[in-house]
Parts: C-alpha cells; sequence; structure tokens
C-alpha cells in the first residue's frame, strides 16, 4: 500500500511541477490523438452519414464488417502498420516510420470505424419525420441532410469524443510505429510503459494521473453531449 | 384540375395499399379524406405531397404530368406542404422553425420577419415565438406546424388528421384557420380524418377511403364514350352507348371511333323540373331516384339514360322544390365535361 | 454560411501547420536503433545531447529487443544499430548490412539472487561452479526468454558450463509483437527454470518475487537496487569472469544495401563515440554512485 501511495504522492509532485518531460509526452500525445480524430472525422462522418442514410444491397453486410473492425487489437494494426511503413514495405519509399504521421496513420485506421458506426447510430436514431418535414418545406437533398446533421449534433460531438478517447490511451499503435522516440513519438501510453520497463513508478504514474484525469473528463464530456441526445 | 389520378398503386412488397382507378382534386376546394386507421390515407397524401412515387399509373398535377426527376419534384414541393399527424419540431425556437422554408427559398431577412409574425398570428401563436419549439404541447405544436406552413403561401395544403392529438378548444380553432385560409387566400385543402362530424362541418367534398380503394361516390359521374364525329370546334361522343353528347374539339385527342373516358361534374350540371326550357344540345331527361344532403349541399342521383349526380347548394335545392321520383331535366354544358 | 468557411479556414491552416511541424532538418539526423537496456541506462542521455553540440548530429533513438534492433537495421529503417550481440553483430556485418563494427564499450552481466542464498552461489570459485550450484540447488532461476541480448547471453553461460541441457520452445509477446522463442535450460531444473519473455526490469522483479537466480546486466541491477524503494531484495552472487562481460558496438547501416540512409552522419556519430573524448564521457558515467561502462577504444 505504502509503495503505491510513495507513487501517487511522487506522481502529484511531478504533474504539479510542470516536469518537463511529462510536458513533452503529454503534448506530444494530445496533437498526435487529435490529428488522427479530426482526420478520422473528416472522413467517417460523410461516410458514415450516407451508410445511414443511403439504401444499396450489402448495406447490413457493411454495417456487420464495420462493427468487427472497431474490436480490432491495436497490436494487430500496430502490426500491419509496421508491415506497410518499413522500408521493405510497400510505403517504405515514404520514410514514415517511427514518426508522428505513422502513429496518426495507425490510429486514424483504428477509429475510422468506431466514428463510422456511432455516425450510423446517431443518424439512424433521428426521426424519420425531420426529412419528410424539410422536404415539404422545400429542402432540397443537401437541405435537408443538413437538417438531420443538426439534429443529430450531440450525437456526432460523442462520437468524436469517444474517438479521441481511445485513441490518446492505446499504446500498440503508438508503440510499434512510432518508436517511442523521446521527444518525437514518445505519447503518454509509450512513456508509461518504457518507464515501467524502467522500473521507474513515478514517471509513469504521473502520466497515468493525467491519462486518467483526461480520459474521466472525456467521458464527463461523452455523457453529457449523450444526455442530450434523448431530449 | 389540381390533381388527377390515373390507375393509381401504391404496393409494399405484396401489399397493396392503394388501388385508385380515377380520382381528380379540384383546386380552391377543401377536400376531407376519411376511412379507418389503416385505408391508406396518409399514404395517398404523401403521394400528393410528392415525397413518396406511386408504383404504378400515373398522376398529373396541374393538367401536367408529375416529373421523377428529384430537381423538378423540388419545385412541386414547394407549391405544396404537408402538415404531419404529429408534426415534428426542429430542435430550436418557434420563430426559427417558422423560418425554415423562408431561408431555403432564400427570402430577405426583413420580408422573413413580417411573414413570420403574420404567419404566428395566424395561427395565435405570437407570444411564443422565442419559445423552445420543443417544450410546446399538442395543440400548439400542430398551430406551429401550420403557421409553418402557411408562411410558405403554399397552393396546396396538405393535412394529416390535423385535430387529432389536440384537445377540442384547440380544434376549434385549427378548423377555423383552415376555413379561413381556404376562403380567403383560395388554399387547396386536403385534409384526413376519421371523424365524420368534421368532414361535414370543414370540406366541400368528402373522399372515402378504405383499404386502399375509393368508397361512395368518387366514381360517379365517369362514363365511357366513343367519340362519333369530330368537328373544328365541336365534336360529338356517344355517352356509354346511349346519351350523345357534344363537347370542345380542344379536349380531345383521339379518332373517331376510339374510345375516351369522360366525366361530368355534378356541380356544373344544371337540373330543373321537365318543364322548364333548356337548349338542345346536351339535354337530357330523367327521374330523380335519390336525395342526400353531403357536406352542406345536396346530391341528387337521376336516373336518365345513364345515372347521372348532380349537386346542389342547399338554398338552390329549396328554391328548386325538387322532390324524389319527379320527373327533371338535365343540362350538361360544356365546361362539365372533362375527358379523362 | 459565414461561420462554415471560417471554420474551415482554420481546419486548412491547422492541418498546414502540422505537416510544416513535421518537417525536421534531415541531413543532421540519424536513426539508430537501440536495446532497451541501453537505453534504460541513461548513457545515451548524456552521450547524445554532447554529440549534439559538438557536432549539430540529433539522434532519434529507438529502442527495442536486441533481435528486433537488428531486424530494423537490416530493413533499413534505422540509419545506425548500437547493440550487444558480438555474434549477431558480426554476422549482420558479413550479410553485408553493416560497414563496420566500432567496439564501443563493454559493461557487464552479474549474476544476482537472494540474499539467503539457497544454492550457495557466493561460495562458488568460478563461473563455471556457479551455474552447477544454481541448477543443483534449490531455488529457481529467472530468465528473460525473449531473445533479448541478456537471453542469448544466458544461453550461450548454460552453454559452457557442461550441463545437461533440454530445449523447450515458447511464443513471446514482447510490445506487441509476437515471436517463437526456442531456449534451453538445464535438464535437472524441469520447472525451477522460469522464462518469462519479459524486459530486464520485469524479470528483475519477477525474481524479486520468487526469490530466485538471474542473470542481469548491471545497469539495470544498479538501477533497482538502489534507485528504488522498497529496494530490490537481490544481492550480486558471482561477478567478474570475462565471460560475463557484454561488448557494445555500433555499426552503421551499409549505404551499398539500404541507399537512402544517412550514412555521413551515422560514420560521424560511430567516429565520434571511439573519440577519446566521448571514451573519457562514458568511463566517467556513474549510476547511482557506481561506474557502469568500461570504454572499449581507449588506447591501452
Amino acid at each position: 500500500m505504502e509503495f503505491l501511495i510513495d507513487g501517487i504522492y511522487s506522481a502529484f509532485l511531478l504533474v504539479l511541477a510542470l516536469d518537463q518531460e511529462l510536458v513533452r509526452v503529454v503534448v506530444v500525445s494530445l496533437k498526435v490523438s487529435a490529428s488522427s480524430t479530426v482526420i478520422a472525422g473528416m472522413l467517417g462522418i460523410p461516410f458514415g452519414f450516407w451508410v445511414a442514410t443511403a439504401e444499396f444491397h450489402g448495406r447490413r453486410f457493411l454495417i456487420t464488417c464495420l462493427n468487427t473492425l472497431m474490436a480490432l487489437p491495436t497490436v494487430v494494426i500496430g502490426l500491419l502498420g509496421y508491415a506497410l511503413l518499413s522500408r521493405r514495405g510497400l510505403l517504405g519509399a515514404f520514410d514514415l516510420l517511427y514518426s508522428q504521421p505513422a502513429i496518426i496513420l495507425g490510429q486514424i485506421i483504428l477509429i475510422l470505424p468506431l466514428v463510422t458506426s456511432l455516425m450510423i447510430a446517431a443518424i439512424s436514431r433521428i426521426d424519420e419525420r425531420y426529412r419528410r418535414t424539410a422536404l415539404t418545406l422545400g429542402a432540397n437533398r443537401r437541405q435537408s441532410a443538413l437538417v438531420i446533421f443538426k439534429e443529430a449534433r450531440f450525437g456526432i460531438l460523442a462520437a468524436i469524443i469517444a474517438a479521441y478517447g481511445r485513441v490518446v490511451s492505446e499504446v500498440g499503435i503508438s508503440m510499434m510505429l512510432g518508436g517511442n522516440i523521446r521527444g518525437f513519438t514518445r505519447t503518454m501510453t509509450t512513456a508509461m510503459a518504457l518507464e515501467y520497463d524502467k522500473g521507474l513508478f513515478a514517471l509513469a504514474m504521473a502520466l497515468g494521473l493525467v491519462l486518467v484525469g483526461l480520459s474521466f473528463g472525456m467521458n464527463l464530456l461523452f455523457h453529457f453531449f449523450q444526455g442530450k441526445i434523448g431530449r | 384540375m389540381l390533381y388527377q389520378l390515373n390507375h393509381l398503386q401504391k404496393t409494399y412488397g405484396n401489399r397493396t395499399v392503394l388501388d385508385i382507378p380515377f380520382l381528380t382534386i379540384g383546386s380552391g376546394k377543401i377536400y376531407a379524406l376519411q376511412g379507418p386507421n389503416g385505408a391508406g390515407k396518409s399514404t395517398l397524401l404523401h403521394i400528393l405531397a410528392f415525397l413518396q412515387r406511386p408504383s404504378s399509373g400515373a398522376i398529373q398535377y396541374n393538367n401536367r404530368p408529375v416529373p421523377a426527376a428529384e430537381a423538378q419534384l423540388n419545385r412541386l414541393r414547394r407549391q405544396v406542404v404537408l402538415v404531419d399527424q404529429n408534426p415534428i419540431m426542429f430542435s430550436t425556437t418557434v420563430y426559427k422553425n417558422v423560418e425554415f422554408g423562408l431561408k431555403i427559398r432564400a427570402v430577405p431577412r426583413q420580408q422573413r420577419r413580417a411573414r413570420i409574425e403574420q404567419a404566428l398570428a395566424l395561427v395565435g401563436m405570437e407570444q411564443f415565438a422565442t419559445a423552445s419549439a420543443f417544450k410546446l404541447s399538442g395543440g400548439e405544436t400542430q398551430r406551429v406546424a401550420l403557421a409553418r406552413a402557411l408562411v410558405l403561401d403554399p397552393k396546396v395544403l396538405l393535412c394529416d388528421e390535423p385535430t387529432a392529438s389536440i384537445d377540442t378548444e384547440n380544434q376549434t380553432a385549427v378548423i377555423e384557420i383552415l376555413r379561413r385560409i381556404n376562403a380567403e387566400n383560395n388554399i387547396s385543402i386536403v385534409f384526413t380524418t376519421h371523424d365524420r362530424r368534421q368532414t361535414d362541418v370543414l370540406a366541400h367534398q368528402t373522399l372515402s377511403l378504405n383499404q386502399g380503394r375509393l368508397t361512395g361516390n368518387t366514381n360517379e359521374n365517369v362514363f365511357l364514350a366513343r367519340i362519333e364525329t369530330t368537328g373544328e370546334t365541336v365534336s360529338r361522343c356517344i355517352l356509354a352507348d346511349r346519351i350523345s353528347l357534344s363537347l370542345p374539339t380542344a379536349l380531345i385527342a383521339a379518332q373517331v371511333g376510339s374510345r375516351i373516358q369522360v366525366h361530368l361534374d355534378p356541380c356544373a350540371i344544371l337540373i330543373a323540373a321537365r318543364t322548364a326550357g333548356f337548349t338542345a344540345n346536351n339535354t337530357f331527361d330523367g327521374r330523380i331516384t335519390r336525395i342526400s344532403a353531403e357536406n352542406g349541399r345536396v346530391r341528387l342521383q337521376v336516373a336518365a339514360a345513364v345515372d347521372i349526380c348532380v349537386r346542389l347548394s342547399m338554398s338552390e335545392y329549396r328554391r328548386q322544390k325538387l322532390m324524389v321520383g319527379e320527373e327533371v331535366r338535365l343540362h350538361v354544358g360544356e365546361d362539365a365535361v372533362t375527358v379523362v | 454560411m459565414r461561420m462554415k468557411c471560417w471554420g474551415k479556414q482554420l481546419l486548412v491552416l491547422c492541418l498546414v501547420g502540422l505537416l510544416a511541424s513535421f518537417a525536421q532538418a534531415k541531413e543532421k539526423t540519424i536513426k539508430m536503433s537501440t536495446t532497451t537496456s541501453t537505453q534504460a541506462s541513461g548513457l545515451l542521455d548524456v552521450l547524445l545531447p554532447e554529440l549534439n553540440k559538438q557536432l549539430g548530429i540529433q539522434v532519434k533513438v529507438i529502442a527495442k529487443g536486441t533481435g528486433a534492433a537488428i531486424r530494423d537495421g537490416m530493413d533499413g529503417n534505422v540509419d545506425v544499430i548500437f547493440v550487444h550481440a558480438r555474434a549477431r553483430e558480426e554476422q549482420f556485418i558479413a550479410n553485408g548490412f553493416g560497414t563496420k563494427r566500432y567496439a564501443v564499450m563493454h559493461n557487464d552481466f552479474v549474476i544476482v539472487g537472494p540474499a539467503s542464498d539457497p544454492a550457495g552461489v557466493r561460495q562458488a570459485r568460478s563461473l563455471g561452479q556457479a551455474l552447477n550450484r544454481i541448477a543443483a540447488g534449490n531455488a529457481g532461476f529467472v530468465s528473460r526468454g525473449d531473445d533479448s541480448g541478456t537471453h542469448i547471453k544466458e544461453q550461450s553461460l548454460w552453454q559452457t558450463a557442461g550441463l545437461k541441457l533440454a530445449s523447450r520452445s515458447a511464443t513471446v509477446v514482447k510490445k506487441g509483437k509476437k515471436k517463437q522463442v526456442t531456449y534451453q535450460y538445464p535438464a535437472q531444473m524441469g520447472a525451477r527454470y522460469l522464462s518469462i519473455g519479459r524486459g530486464m526490469g520485469p524479470a528483475l522483479t519477477f525474481a524479486d518475487e520468487k526469490q530466485a537466480y538471474t542473470l542481469t546486466d548491471r545497469g539495470t541491477y544498479i538501477k533497482f537496487k538502489l534507485g528504488r524503494k522498497p529496494a530490490l531484495a537481490l544481492d550480486i552472487m558471482f561477478e567478474g569472469d570475462p565471460a560475463l562481460n557484454n561488448p557494445y558496438g555500433v555499426i552503421p547501416i551499409n549505404p551499398t544495401k539500404h541507399p537512402h540512409v544517412n550514412h555521413t552522419a551515422a560514420k560521424q556519430f560511430a567516429e565520434w563515440l571511439v573519440s577519446p573524448g566521448t571514451q573519457k564521457l562514458i568511463e566517467d558515467y556513474k549510476l547511482m554512485g557506481k561506474q557502469l561502462f568500461f570504454p572499449d577504444a581507449l588506447a591501452q
């Protein structure tokens, strides 16, 4: 017990002192995760909207595929990414391995199915009457799509926040595609893994505190917006 | 003719929801579409609102076939507005809800304000302009939905059960609003209901729908005719192989000997006691077999060479003092004839 | 409508800024593959800033297990490797992946165990004796079992100890990557030989909990013994035999095999490591007050 308390105490001191190493690592984490969330959002939101509203053969199959992809472990994506980005891989010439773009790429693959699925759920939840009402009031396809977007705004936001939470707390992709390079690709999670390996728990705990705090904040936001959906 | 439906069918899978061989809806009138639940009333309304396409058959709006392309349908939808049975409000204020259609049509801000205030006043909801539309009661929602539709100056207003979810006090208010806009602005209205009393109070004509089919009187006065002669301005046809009818050549687009479907407007047929003098053209003798009161008017069924239905206003009927079994003379003016 | 345009502009600006942040000075930057224990020793945290100050070269360090580090070198994912697995390094050069091996330094391995020393290893007068006593005794032995430098060294020690060996194979998942590892162990130890497929830190912790013996590099041991609360409950049982030396070599990747590598800077880096000034830095480096590394390129 003393071990845990000591650890948390030292961790708090590090956080309060804004230890440079800590800050740098947090910044890298936030930057990389924010980038991948934004890009995955830009891809997943329109795609999810289309799947939710279009009618085509194999729509259910596509949704099943997406749900399966959501359960893909980060290590699998990391492995596949490594195979692709390594110099010997297909995309080797781009020299992407062990860089932030590599992590971002891997993380986008991770959360794209998640964002799409949540988007589909958010849009499907929207009452069919909205579309009908917009149309009868004279809206064209694009304008009625905007109406649905507006009505689903909380659900969409919740999807983005969930995706961000998922991506800021993953290790496999950051480690395998980023290389945990100090100052460049060392994220909160890879730093924690390293410190644990080194046997130095203070920094690991401090990072853990930040991560938990961040996750907690994210979840609060998520539930806040989720709550607003069922108005 | 506002709407004309020919052999219109709507099927879902192998279930036929609507089966209407022929229906016309005139402009400037109020129609009640009555029938039990599941009769297909809402579906028909949606088709009239161009929100759904029929599975087969043809529909004409303003004497032109309804196009299939989305862009053109959009244009038509801007003239015809549907108000749902339980209208859904956008999650914003009442004002913004009513503003929606105007914004879509790029109406400038000043005009929008004036029209919105006018529409809200019409439905008696001016006080609620800044209220959150979600928090309204059933009756208030219905009225805002009406304002939202009326602010757009539609030619046609379609209402699905306009008084179903509201209390009696508000019901009267809504009915009064509908009557006013039809009388003052000449907006054609079609509303569905399963309350028979409403149909009498408000509608000019009632259409009865049951299991997708029109029952009652809507096929009245439709006859098969064979074209006998064609002239420059006037042609002759034989109605149901019994009566000779002359009609403007402009109406016919067919050859001698071919068959057409002809509809005689019951409100436009002149009726008088046998002794009255009518021009010889298009005049038929018959006997009144049935008289009934409907929608504030009087419907007379006359057995001439064919069964013809005539509708008179209450006052006209009282003036003529017509009775069952009386021998009468009918005159079908050229304005009463339509080719289907 | 206006809000949307403004938002779009902001987004584009952010993306451009993001892309710009990824651009770096490429000529003076090299990627180096090394082992986790090297990184954990803290030596690089002293050397690399000095390198940057003197030569302006920036080194990006990617720390993995020895096998993975060498693999990255073979694949051309890095410009230089810095590992401690002599045989493999020679093979690496023989296969043309590296240009030249520069002998930089060595640290050593020590055998640690519980203070009670149930197998009597402290009394052993030679390395062979120490190993035999562990095999014959009652206590367990924890092996890293992860194909790392330490693990390979440990395996080679058993082979020279003259004991009857058995063989076992296991799938090891380290840092998310799966590997098949085949290892040997003294047959008479049976279940007392614990191959855990983990890093040095976890291995020490494990040995601590099981009160077993293990082979560790001096650096990690010092860290765990002197740098943690509560301190590791293991003591050094045997040290000093030259067979326990762990030599480090730095090898620039062969530009013939991988034309894209920054061979110039990599070579500069390697030569700097074996230069007298740096060798002195390495000698002076102390972990918790104890010398950790012994320079190999000082003129004797």
